[in-house]
C-alpha cells in the first residue's frame, strides 16, 4: 500500500479529463486501455511517483506534463466538473477582454465545418490539443459566444479529446469516489464525509481493536486499517461462510498485514461458540507420517482453532475498543451480545442508508443502561463552483451518505438518579440527569 | 512510514497519553471527562482528597480512582441523588467538553478533512493556527505516535494556552506548538526542525497570505494536500486564485452541513378515536340536557304544590319577595343538577365503549388534560426522529487542492 510510488502489481485509480474513472491492476510489460482515450504501457509509470499527469502518444508510450497544468491545459476548475453546468469558469477576470454574449447563439449544427471523418482522421495524427485548436478554429461561431460558453466548449472538447490521465494511489476516498459512479449500493452508498465522520466518532486508531460488521466488501475495514497503521485488531463479523473483502482488495494492503490485522469471525460462530469443535492436538510422530496436504491442512485448522478462541476469550473479558457496524441485518440483537464485549466508555457507530432503523436502534439503546447518549448524525458535503463572480453552489450533488448513530458505552451502577422521575420527555438515557431541562439537552453540544 | 527521519527533539514517544492509547481504569491524576449532561462535561484529574461539586451533587475524586472508565457513579451527598460518567478522553468528546477560546472546528468538519487530507499514522502536519487546539487534538490522535503536528498560532496568551494543554495532554511528543505569523514569516517552528510535510490545514483569516511560503517546509518527494478553512467567501477567492499561483491542483470547495436527529415517540392518534370522542361528548351532552329538562320539570312541579301551599297558609304577603328567592333557588338548584347530570353520563357503566374499559370517567384516548410523558404506556406511539433545534448550518468552506511533488530533471 505505498501512496508514495507507483509499484507492480498494485491496483491503481486512473483519473480521466470525462468524469470517468477507473480502478486498474498495473502488471508488468501490460498495456492499459482507456477506452477513447487510447492505450497505455504501464512499465511507463511504474516505479513514478504519484501526483504527475501523463498524456497518451500515439505509440502508446506517455509524456509526464511537466507542467503545473494536470488533467487540464490553463487549468482554472477542478476535474470533476460537472458536464451539464449551465455556467463556465474562466482563467483571468472575464471583464478584461470585450468578448460576445449569448444574445446571438444559435442552434445551429452548421457552424463545425469540421465533419465526423474529418476530425476522426484528424485523431490519428494529431495530438489532442491540436484536435481541439482545429475544432475551435473550424467553430463559425466561436468568436460570438460570450467568454464564459467559449471556456465551457473548450472544457468539452477538452474532456473529448484530450488523452491525458492521472494515477492515484487507492485509498478509501478514491473507492467511494469510483462507486459512487459505478455502484453505490455496493458499498452501501457511503460517502467520505459519511466514512470520516465514523472513524473519527469511533475513535479509530493504532493500537485499538475494534469489532466490525461490514456490508461495504471491507470498504469499512481498510479505511480503519489506513487509521491503524498496521498495530490493533478488527474483528470482522459476517453473516456468510467467507467474508466478502472484494472491495478491500482495491487499497493494495499486503496479505500478511490484513491477515495480522483482520479477525474473521461469522455470526454462528458467534452465537454458538459450543458448536465449535476441538481440534485434536496430533503428536509429532502422527504428523510426520501424514502426507504433506494433510499435514498442511491440519496446521490451518488449528491456527483457525486458535484464533477462534482468541476471539472468543476477547468477547468474554469484553476487552474491545469500539464497534461498528454498517449492516442491513436488525441492529439489537447484534448490539445484545456486542455490548457486553466493549470496555467502558468506548464508542459504538451504526451506519445505514436509511434513518428509521436507527430510529428504532437509538430508542432500544435509551431503554438500555449500557449505552450513553445515542444520536444520529446526518452530514452531506455540498460542492461549489468558485470563480470570480460566478460562484454557487454546484447544481447536482451525488446522493448517499447515509445515517449515523453513535453512542457511548457505559458501566451502570445499580443507583439511579432521584430526579429521573420527573421528567417530561426524553428517556433521562438520552440527557443524564434527570432534572435537567429539555430544552438544554440539544443545544451547544459542539456537533 | 516517517518513524526513521522524525526528529525526536523532545525524548521518546510518550505513551502516556489517553488521546493516543486506550485506558482501562482511571489512574490516579489522570484525565476524566465528568459527564453531567449533553452539554456538559466537566474535564477532571481526581486527587484522593478532592471533590467535583454539581448541581446533581458532590462526587468524591477518591471513588473515582482506579475505578473504570465509563462507570457510573453516584452522588455522595444524600440530598442530591444525581449521578455522572467518567468518561475516556477522546477528541471528540474533548471538543465537546472545551470550554471555548475561539470558534472551533467541529467534528463533522474536522473529520471530513482528516479524512480528505489522507492523514494516516505517521503522517506530517502543518495547522495554522491553532486556536482552541481541539482539531490538533484530532490529529494528534490520528498521525499517532509515528507521525508530527506542527501548530502554529500568532496569539500569544492562545498559543501558551494551548501549548499547555498539548503537555497536559501528553501530546507534546507529537505535536509541537510555535508561536509566530505565518502570513509574514512563514512556517518557522519553535525548534530546528525538518517539517517535511505531507498535509496541510489552514484555519486563518488570510490564509492566501501563508501559502506562498508553505514551499519551503513541505515535502519534496509525494503529493501533499491542502485544506483552507475560511467563513466567507471573499477569503475563498483569493485563496483559489493563489493556490492556482502556486501551482496547486484539483482545487475543490465544498461546505459540510450536519444535521443531528433525535429519536422520540409520536402518540399515534386515530381519526376513529376522535370520532368516538365526539360521539361520546354528543352523547353526555344529550343525556345532560334530558335529565336537566327532566329536574326542571319536577322542580316546576314541586315549586306549584310549594307556592300553592304557601299561598293557602300566609295569604299572598310580600309575593314578590318569596318569587325572587326561589328564583335565586331554582338557580342554585341547576347548577347542582347539571354537575350531577354530567357526573351520571360519565360513570362508566353508562358508557358504551367496550374495547377501552380501562379508561376513567369519560372517553379519553390521548389523555387530553392529563400529563402524558412521551412513550408512556397506555397509549401507542410511534417511532420518529425530530431535527435539533439549533442547526450549525454554516462553518467554513473547505476548500482543498493537491500540490505535485516537484518536477523531475527531464529524460
Amino acid at each position: 500500500m505505498n501512496e508514495d510510488v507507483i509499484e507492480p502489481n498494485t491496483y491503481v485509480f486512473i483519473r480521466l479529463p470525462s468524469a470517468t474513472l477507473r480502478i486498474t491492476k498495473l502488471a508488468p510489460h501490460s498495456t492499459i486501455h482507456l477506452g477513447k482515450f487510447g492505450s497505455f504501457y504501464a512499465d511507463d509509470i511504474i516505479g513514478k511517483r504519484y501526483g504527475y499527469t501523463y498524456e497518451i502518444k500515439d505509440d502508446k508510450h506517455v509524456d509526464t506534463i511537466y507542467s503545473s497544468e494536470g488533467l487540464f491545459p490553463s487549468s482554472t476548475v477542478d476535474a470533476d466538473e460537472d458536464e451539464d453546468s449551465e455556467e463556465t469558469e474562466i482563467a483571468s477576470g472575464p471583464e478584461e477582454k470585450p468578448v460576445g454574449t449569448n444574445e446571438k447563439t444559435t442552434d445551429d449544427p452548421a457552424v463545425q465545418k469540421l465533419s465526423m471523418s474529418e476530425i476522426e482522421a484528424l485523431k490519428k495524427t494529431a495530438s489532442g490539443e491540436e484536435i481541439i485548436e482545429t475544432v475551435i478554429k473550424s467553430h463559425a461561431a466561436f468568436d460570438k459566444k460570450s467568454i464564459y460558453s467559449q471556456e465551457k466548449y473548450k472544457r468539452r472538447k477538452q474532456q473529448k479529446f484530450l488523452r491525458r490521465f492521472t494515477p492515484c494511489s487507492v485509498g478509501s476516498c478514491e473507492i467511494i469516489e469510483y462507486f459512487q459512479y459505478k455502484d453505490h449500493h455496493r458499498i452501501l452508498e457511503l460517502t467520505s464525509e459519511s466514512l470520516g465522520l465514523m472513524l473519527s466518532l469511533a475513535n479509530v486508531r493504532p493500537g485499538g481493536k475494534y469489532i466490525v460488521i461490514d456490508e461495504t466488501g471491507g470498504l469499512v475495514a481498510g479505511a480503519m486499517m489506513e487509521r491503524m497503521g498496521g498495530e490493533g485488531m478488527i474483528m470482522f463479523l459476517h453473516e456468510n461462510e467467507h467474508p466478502n473483502l472484494d472491495v478491500m482488495k482495491y487499497m493494495n494492503f499486503p496479505e500478511e498485514l490484513v491477515t495480522r490485522m483482520i479477525k474473521t469471525i461469522n455470526l454462528f460462530e458467534l452465537f454458538h461458540p459450543e458448536e465449535e469443535e476441538e481440534v485434536k492436538i496430533l503428536s509429532e510422530d502422527t504428523l510426520s507420517k501424514m502426507k504433506s496436504s494433510r499435514r498442511g491442512q491440519y496446521y490451518r485448522r488449528l491456527a483457525r482453532h486458535m484464533e477462534l478462541q482468541s476471539i472468543y476469550q476477547h468477547i468474554r473479558d469484553g476487552l474491545f475498543d469500539g464497534l461498528l457496524l454498517a449492516t442491513t441485518l436488525e441492529t439489537k440483537p447484534l448490539l445484545d451480545k456486542l455490548i457486553p464485549a466493549l470496555q467502558g466508555s468506548r464508542q459504538l457507530v451504526v451506519y445505514n442508508t436509511a434513518k428509521e432503523p436507527l430510529v428504532t436502534t437509538s430508542h432500544d439503546l435509551m431503554a438500555d443502561l449500557r449505552v450513553l447518549a445515542p444520536t444520529i448524525l446526518e452530514t452531506r458535503v455540498r460542492k461549489y463552483q468558485v470563480f470570480p463572480g460566478r460562484t454557487h453552489p454546484e447544481m447536482t450533488s451525488k446522493s448517499g451518505g447515509g445515517y449515523i448513530l453513535w453512542g457511548t458505552r457505559v458501566l451502570p451502577s445499580k443507583v439511579q438518579a432521584g430526579g429521573k422521575k420527573r421528567r417530561k420527555h426524553n428517556p433521562p438515557k438520552s440527557s443524564g440527569n434527570g432534572d435537567s431541562a429539555k430544552g438544554t439537552d440539544v443545544s451547544e453540544t459542539g456537533m | 512510514m516517517d518513524i526513521n527521519n522524525a526528529d525526536n527533539t523532545n525524548g521518546s514517544p510518550d505513551s502516556s497519553s489517553p488521546f493516543l492509547e486506550f485506558k482501562t481504569s482511571i489512574p490516579e491524576n489522570g484525565l476524566v471527562l465528568a459527564w453531567l449532561t449533553r452539554d456538559n462535561t466537566k474535564p477532571i484529574r481526581p486527587e484522593p482528597g478532592s471533590a467535583l461539586h454539581t448541581r446533581f451533587g458532590s462526587f468524591q475524586h477518591g471513588s473515582m480512582i482506579s475505578s473504570k472508565y465509563g462507570t457510573q457513579l453516584a452522588s455522595s451527598s444524600s440530598t442530591q441523588a444525581g449521578f455522572i460518567y467518567l468518561l475516556h478522553p477522546t477528541p471528540e468528546l474533548w471538543s465537546m467538553s472545551l470550554p471555548h477560546r475561539t470558534q472551533i472546528v467541529y467534528t463533522p468538519d474536522a473529520s471530513y478533512i482528516v479524512q480528505r487530507l489522507r492523514i494516516r499514522p505517521g503522517s506530517r502536519v502543518i495547522e495554522a493556527g491553532t486556536g482552541s487546539a481541539s482539531f490538533t487534538h484530532a490529529l494528534a490522535r490520528t498521525v499517532a505516535k509515528t507521525g508530527r503536528v506542527w501548530t502554529f498560532e500568532f496569539h500569544e496568551p492562545r498559543f501558551q494556552m494551548a501549548e499547555k494543554e498539548i503537555e497536559d495532554h501528553d501530546l507534546d511528543c507529537i505535536v509541537k506548538c510555535s508561536h509566530g505569523d505565518v502570513c509574514k514569516n512563514g512556517f518557522i517552528p519553535a525548534f530546528e526542525e525538518i517539517l517535511d510535510a505531507s498535509a496541510v490545514f489552514l484555519d486563518l483569516p488570510s490564509p492566501w497570505m501563508a501559502i506562498p511560503h508553505l514551499k519551503k517546509v513541505i515535502s519534496k518527494d509525494k503529493i501533499v494536500r491542502i485544506c483552507c478553512f475560511s467563513p466567507c467567501m471573499e477569503q475563498v477567492q483569493r485563496t483559489i486564485e493563489v493556490l492556482q499561483k502556486e501551482g496547486w491542483l484539483d482545487i475543490e470547495m465544498v461546505e459540510v452541513s450536519c444535521k443531528r436527529w433525535e429519536a422520540r415517540k409520536e402518540m399515534i392518534r386515530q381519526p376513529e378515536d376522535a370520532i368516538e370522542r365526539l360521539r361520546d361528548i354528543k352523547r353526555r351532552r344529550n343525556e345532560g340536557l334530558r335529565k336537566r329538562n327532566e329536574r326542571k320539570l319536577a322542580e316546576e312541579q314541586n315549586q306549584e304544590a310549594l307556592s300553592e301551599a304557601q299561598e293557602s297558609e300566609e295569604g299572598g304577603i310580600d309575593s314578590g319577595s318569596t318569587a325572587r328567592e326561589s328564583g335565586l333557588k331554582r338557580k342554585a338548584e341547576e347548577a347542582v343538577s347539571e354537575t350531577a347530570a354530567e357526573e351520571e353520563a360519565t360513570t362508566p357503566t353508562e358508557k358504551h365503549i367496550q374495547d377501552k374499559p380501562f379508561l376513567p370517567s369519560e372517553y379519553n384516548p390521548w389523555g387530553k388534560g392529563k400529563r402524558v410523558h412521551e412513550g408512556e404506556a397506555g397509549y401507542e406511539w410511534k417511532d420518529v426522529s425530530k431535527v435539533e433545534a439549533e442547526l450549525k448550518s454554516h462553518t467554513s468552506y473547505l476548500t482543498f487542492a493537491y500540490l505535485p511533488p516537484p518536477f523531475p530533471d527531464k529524460g
